[in-house]
């Protein structure tokens, strides 16, 4: 059995404008989502203001996404729709988009192609 | 040359001077020297302001009146300079003079003292002496406690040096013994036998602007230089150097211990890698020894100059905070997250301040920056470093009082011999002699809390076994159970040929599946897999199974019983989920799917598309989609877990789904195989189905 290393979580918080000029948090995942990640997750999540509305999850340096891992961004995005939030999501590859397709992510957020088109993507 | 702002390696350097100074100031009261200074009181010297010693077969110190001055000028090398307007500076111990490091008596106070408080860089000794007696060569034994380097002038000549002066700001080294002998030529000046021959020493110091904050009263000579024969001053040297030595070697025994300690630390860390205690340990000892290391070789060799000493603070913070982290893991704090944030942070600042005043305002060398802001914040983080211990402490004897006695002791031990002013306070002498050995207060602290660690990680050791193999029992329990559960393979249905395999990974995982019949001669397909592992993932297949064989007496449909499966399992998840895919199939080939988050099945080769929603458990009042299908006689459906897709190489290479796909028409073992090969991960569990009838042969 060959168990890969596993790197560290990081979230990065940033801000972007949509197109109205609402802010958007834009929350920027780097390294393994697994069961540890829950703090780090968690703790980016809560760096965004309680009044952005708009989210961006990028995904385009994460590794690795376990199922341990799903369960965490699928607890996110339960919060981020549980407080009226949107979220768009870019930066995932294939087999982990279909793996969010297969899970019914995309029925909280939206998978686009890169960051610019994600934040266009927002409509109110 | 003093520590750089630490108690430890000071109280070391001193301990070893204090040894020396005693044995300076024995040779200088042999019989010998003693009748040697009276010879000297009668002799008859033409010049006032010189030193008249008879000498024997022994050493003098040489007290003075020595002339002194601040600057530097070659010229003042010169044995004809005339220094009669210099100040006259006596080496003799003022008495009650105390040593403000250790309390020891007989120190002479530095330059600082003596009417230049704030002088740093240069300033030269000179002294000019008239030898009568043996006409040997002569040797000056130089005191070991000095600010910092010097170079030996005699008659105008260069005898050597203590330090490096062949660059622009010389290298200076903690103070060693060192003896220069003077030249033959010198001897040789004796005009007649019994005459007194004139000598004109002349020392130049450098001191570095830092010393002026590590001592109250740094500057230059703080014992007097010894002049003899060089037959005695040699033998007084190697017995200064084996003093130096023997006293230094003791410490050899906690570095050895710490490092027998740390590597077993680390061992146990390869061994229960779940136990992050070890390796904090083991950091602590290993950082502890190098540090202990840098600090001996700085003082017994002159490896380590001023220029590198202030790694020795770097790395001080380094072992403050290895023993922080260990200590906060032991003591099991991890849910207080602001403490490990609070060293982290203090950790990192200190070590920042120190690389800032190094590199960009020469601390030790600028003696602006030696006293300005940089240096004020960096002993401020400092203290609040000291102070974290203590917070552990409280917070750690509350939390495990049963395990914390003993380490409790350890810390404090560990407290006290990093910062031993507490001792000097409670009048407990830092420095103390056994069978005539020099002991240092600090070394059996240190011997004692790094014997008490081994014990420590004895005892943590034998504990986490016990746990590890109660965990172990309750794992073996689970895995049991979940077997019991799962259905046993190969199963037979009439009109359907039905093949499984389960492939647990390490641990007991989360993966479950269930084969059963209807009431209409056709079967119920239930495949999933609950998100983490272990115990609880167990315990949450069993619950699945238990209200799958519920449901499944309803005759409900796919859709129906995955709703159901859902709103029993909400808010039982902590945070976790089930995905699962349900298949009801009708003797007659009908096919009914839903699917809540898992990986669709394949038919012949080709995915199923099946619409797919929310895993179970997550939210409540979901309507799973259900949609029909027809299986053909003699077509095969292939069901399986993550595991497949999942599996990952060694490059961290998913198979993914497109060689699932394609896996997907082997047979199940050669599906299971062919991903265990390439790097399971998971749990892997493959149902595979075939409905019998007259089409195309279909193997499993």
């Amino acid at each position: 059995m060959t168990m890969q290393p596993q790197l560290i979580t990081r979230v990065h918080v940033d801000q972007a404008k949509a197109g109205d000029g609402s802010p958007i948090g834009v929350l920027r995942f780097s390294g393994d989502i697994t069961s540890t990640s829950r703090d780090v997750l968690f703790g980016g999540y809560a760096e965004v203001p309680a009044t952005t509305r708009k989210l961006v999850f990028d995904f385009s340096k994460v590794e690795y996404l376990n199922s341990s891992g799903i369960a965490l961004v699928i607890e996110l995005l339960m919060a981020a729709n549980k407080a009226d939030r949107k979220v768009q999501s870019f930066g995932l590859s294939p087999h982990f988009q279909k793996v969010f397709i297969m899970v019914g992510l995309n029925k909280y957020t939206h998978l686009q192609a890169d960051e610019a088109t994600a934040c266009a993507a927002f409509v109110d | 040359m003093t520590a750089n702002g630490n108690v430890f390696c000071t109280h070391l350097r001193k301990a070893g001077i204090y040894v020396l100074t005693l044995l300076a100031w024995t040779a200088a009261i042999t019989p010998g020297a003693s009748a040697q200074t009276r010879t000297v009181a009668s002799a008859s010297v033409p010049a006032s302001n010189a030193l008249h010693i008879t000498l024997g077969q022994a050493i003098v110190p040489l007290t003075g009146p020595w002339k002194f001055h601040t600057g530097d000028n070659p010229r003042w090398a010169d044995a004809n300079f005339n220094d009669e307007d210099w100040q006259t500076m006596d080496l003799t111990p003022p008495a009650g003079s105390v040593d403000p490091g250790l309390g020891t008596s007989g120190y002479i106070p530095g330059w600082t003292a003596k009417g230049h408080p704030e002088a740093v860089g240069y300033a030269w000794y000179r002294l000019r002496v008239y030898v009568s007696g043996d006409s040997g060569q002569l040797a000056l034994l130089m005191p070991i406690d000095v600010d910092d380097g010097y170079q030996v002038y005699c008659n105008g000549h260069l005898l050597g040096a203590f330090g490096d002066f062949s660059v622009q700001r010389p290298r200076t080294y903690y103070g060693q013994p060192m003896i220069f002998r003077l030249p033959l030529a010198t001897a040789d000046e004796t005009a007649a036998p019994g005459a007194a021959r004139e000598i004109v020493l002349a020392l130049r110091f450098y001191m570095k602007p830092a010393d002026l904050i590590e001592d109250p009263t740094p500057g230059g000579l703080h014992g007097p230089p010894q002049l003899g024969s060089a037959v005695v001053a040699q033998a007084y040297y190697t017995l200064q150097r084996s003093v130096l030595a023997r006293t230094y070697n003791l410490y050899s025994i906690p570095i050895l211990v710490f490092l027998l300690a740390g590597l077993a630390a680390l061992t146990l860390y390869m061994l229960d890698r779940r136990d992050r205690v070890f390796l904090w340990l083991g950091a602590a000892a290993l950082s502890n020894v190098l540090y202990m290391t840098f600090t001996l070789s700085a003082i017994l060799t002159t490896l380590i100059s001023d220029r590198l000493i202030i790694l020795r603070p770097l790395l001080l913070t380094l072992v403050l905070w290895a023993w922080l982290m260990a200590w906060y893991v032991w003591f099991d704090l991890g849910q207080m997250r602001w403490l490990r944030r609070l060293i982290y942070s203090l950790a990192a600042l200190q070590m920042a301040l120190q690389i800032i005043q190094a590199m960009f305002f020469g601390r030790g060398m600028n003696p602006a920056a030696s006293f300005g802001p940089w240096d004020i914040a960096s002993r401020a983080v400092n203290l609040l470093l000291g102070l974290v211990p203590l917070i552990i402490l409280y917070y750690g004897w509350r939390q495990r009082k049963r395990e914390g006695k003993w380490a409790a002791f350890a810390l404090i031990l560990f407290l006290l011999a990093l910062f031993p002013r507490p001792l000097v306070w409670l009048h407990i002498p830092l420095i103390w002699f056994a069978f005539g050995v020099q002991i240092s207060t600090r070394l059996v602290l240190e011997l004692v809390v790094s014997l008490w660690l081994l014990l420590l990680l004895i005892l943590r050791f034998q504990l986490s076994q016990q746990v590890q193999q109660q965990l172990q029992n309750e794992m073996h329990q689970a895995q049991q159970i979940q077997q019991t559960l799962l259905p046993e393979a190969p199963a037979t249905l009439p009109g359907f040929h039905i093949e499984s395999m389960y492939r647990p990974a390490a641990e007991v995982g989360g993966d479950f599946f269930q084969i059963l019949p209807s009431t209409d001669g056709g079967l119920l397909v239930v495949i999933g897999d609950v998100s983490g592992k272990g115990l609880r993932a167990a315990m949450l297949v069993s619950l699945i199974i238990g209200t799958l064989r519920t449901l499944a007496e309803q005759d409900l449909s796919p859709g129906k019983l995955l709703e159901g499966l859902n709103r029993r399992l909400h808010k039982r998840m902590e945070g976790g989920f089930a995905t699962c895919v349900c298949a009801r199939i009708t003797p007659d080939g009908k096919m009914t799917l839903a699917n809540a988050g898992h990986l669709a099945p394949y038919l012949d080769g080709v995915e199923v598309e099946v619409p797919t929603d929310l895993p179970m458990g997550i939210i409540t009042g979901i309507d799973y989609e259900e949609r029909s299908y027809v299986v053909p006689p003699g077509s095969r459906l292939v069901f399986m877990t993550d595991g497949i897709v999942e599996a990952r190489n060694k490059n961290g290479e998913l198979y993914g789904f497109d060689r699932t796909a394609i896996l997907a028409r082997e047979t199940i073992a050669e599906i299971v195989r062919t991903a265990q090969h390439f790097g399971q991960e998971d749990d892997i569990t493959v149902v595979g189905l075939i409905r019998e009838g007259s089409s195309a042969p279909a193997h499993i």
